[in-house]
């Protein structure tokens, strides 16, 4: 491995495990996540489906506290944090921040950056990599998401699937141990999707730990271990894809896969 | 004749340039600080700024002036014309800007603080680079049309004294007994330097237009 000077990252290995426990978020007196419970082993990749408002997007949130939780535990990769009462301490939560990559469903991408520059100022800015480290880093990752003649253009001249994509390169820059998509696909036509998709399969097939909200049935079946099915802000069921969507335990569940398959 | 009075009054076009850009810098630095200070999470802080920023700008500019020229050397802080014209317009300048700023930060959309969030960018990292830097080409129509307007103001210098176009009009007036000419002349070179200005403007904000593709 060698020296790594001027960079910031903790020397220690971290491994791509999730342990949430008892996650919960009020706003106000309207409780909109209550005990959420789940634990992933690293590699794994689990899609979070459910209806509108089922608090699946606050769910994805909460891990990075993009959203404060208001009870349970997160420890993600190295990093633990307690919720409610007081913040979390800023080491904490910039390790949580550092070992999650999260991708939105409208990209936001930085629109006055080039595709180069969004890839690289987290880089030099959070890691403190060196310019050339950081292009290089960029460069490899442009070509992994299949758009590396994109790295001079603007966000605002590309298609809603290569901004996706670069948004993808842009959180894998920085080495997160977890992925976080937030329906990467659900502004995207279908058949674009499909291009950013693949890229989600590859990233999984190379052992990504990955934690997806999505109306994509056939991504949830066919690339994620589990599938968590979450409803009025809790988890109504959680269990292997293929069990979920052929034989949900749950009355709730059934309903939503039969609104959503039978279509 | 026109020739005549066109390189007198010209001569006021520097100091015109200098009282005008002077101010927008400095009144746009400090409303920089103030559009901070207005979004600052401590209560006191937030409730000064907000009360600097409504209070200066009902003020008359020529009040401002006058209270700044005529007022101050009452308290022993003699300022020279040129001096306290641009003290006048850089505090009203100040308050116009960061109303001006105000509304380019609220342009931004949340999706960007949060993409920086999400990849562990620091609260000044963010500002500096993510926030400022599209806030600021947002504003940038605003900002080149309250350019012009404080180019306007500018003229109520000479009222203390600056030698300004205005002032230098007002001479030829006098000497010549050419008044209309005089500050029609006057007119025009406002004229001039608005449609320099607004063209500069328009053509930057075009080209970010087109790069960027912002709204």
């Amino acid at each position: 491995m060698g020296l790594s000077f001027g960079t910031k990252a903790p020397p220690t290995a971290l491994s791509g495990t999730v342990e949430v426990s008892g996650l919960g978020k009020r706003y106000g007196v309207v409780q909109v996540l209550s005990d959420v419970n789940l634990s992933m082993a690293e590699g794994e990749v689990v899609s979070i489906i459910g209806p509108s408002g089922a608090g699946k997007s606050t769910f994805l949130r909460c891990l990075n506290y993009l959203e404060t939780p208001s009870e349970g535990t997160i420890a993600i990769g190295g990093a633990h944090v307690v919720a409610g009462g007081k913040l979390p301490d800023k080491a904490s939560l910039d390790h949580l921040r550092r070992v999650t990559g999260m991708v939105f469903q409208s990209f936001n991408l930085f629109p006055h950056l080039t595709v180069m520059e969004n890839i690289t100022l987290p880089q030099r800015k959070v890691l403190g990599s060196s310019k050339e480290q950081a292009e290089e880093v960029a460069n490899k990752l442009l070509k992994r998401v299949g758009l590396p003649e994109k790295a001079m253009a603007y966000p605002a001249r590309l298609s809603g699937g290569q901004q996706q994509r670069i948004a993808i390169a842009r959180a894998l820059a920085l080495s997160p141990k977890v992925m976080l998509f937030d329906e990467p696909t659900s502004a995207l036509d279908p058949e674009i999707g499909l291009e950013v998709l693949a890229v989600m399969r590859d990233l999984a097939d190379e052992g990504m730990t990955m934690l997806v909200v999505t109306h994509e049935m056939h991504f949830a079946r066919d690339v994620s271990n589990r599938i968590m099915v979450m409803g009025n802000g809790g988890v109504l069921e959680i269990g292997p894809s293929e069990q979920v969507m052929s034989d949900p335990q749950n009355e709730r569940t059934r309903q939503f896969l039969k609104a959503v398959l039978d279509r | 004749m026109i020739t005549q009075l066109l390189t007198s009054i010209a001569q006021g076009v520097g100091l015109t340039l200098y009282v005008t850009g002077a101010s927008l810098l400095i009144g746009g630095v400090i409303g920089l600080v103030l559009v901070g200070a207005a979004r600052s999470p401590i209560a006191i802080i937030r409730t000064i700024a907000t009360l600097y920023i409504n209070f200066v700008r009902v003020i008359p500019p020529i009040t401002w002036l006058f209270l700044i020229y005529f007022g101050l050397p009452q308290y022993s802080l003699r300022l020279s014309t040129i001096q306290a014209a641009i003290i006048g317009f850089s505090i009203i300048a100040s308050a116009f800007m960061a109303e001006i700023y105000r509304s380019g930060l609220l342009s931004i959309p949340d999706g960007q603080r949060e993409a920086a969030h999400a990849l562990g960018l620091s609260p000044v990292t963010t500002v500096a680079h993510i926030i400022t830097p599209q806030a600021f080409r947002v504003a940038l129509p605003a900002i080149a049309t309250y350019g012009i307007g404080l180019l306007k103001d500018s003229a109520l210098a000479s009222t203390i004294g600056v030698r300004e176009i205005t002032y230098y009009a007002q001479q030829s007036a006098k000497q010549t007994h050419e008044g209309l000419l005089s500050f029609v002349v006057a007119g025009a070179l406002y004229i001039v330097i608005s449609l320099v200005v607004a063209l500069v403007a328009r053509r930057v904000d075009l080209t970010l237009r087109r790069k960027i593709g912002v709204a």
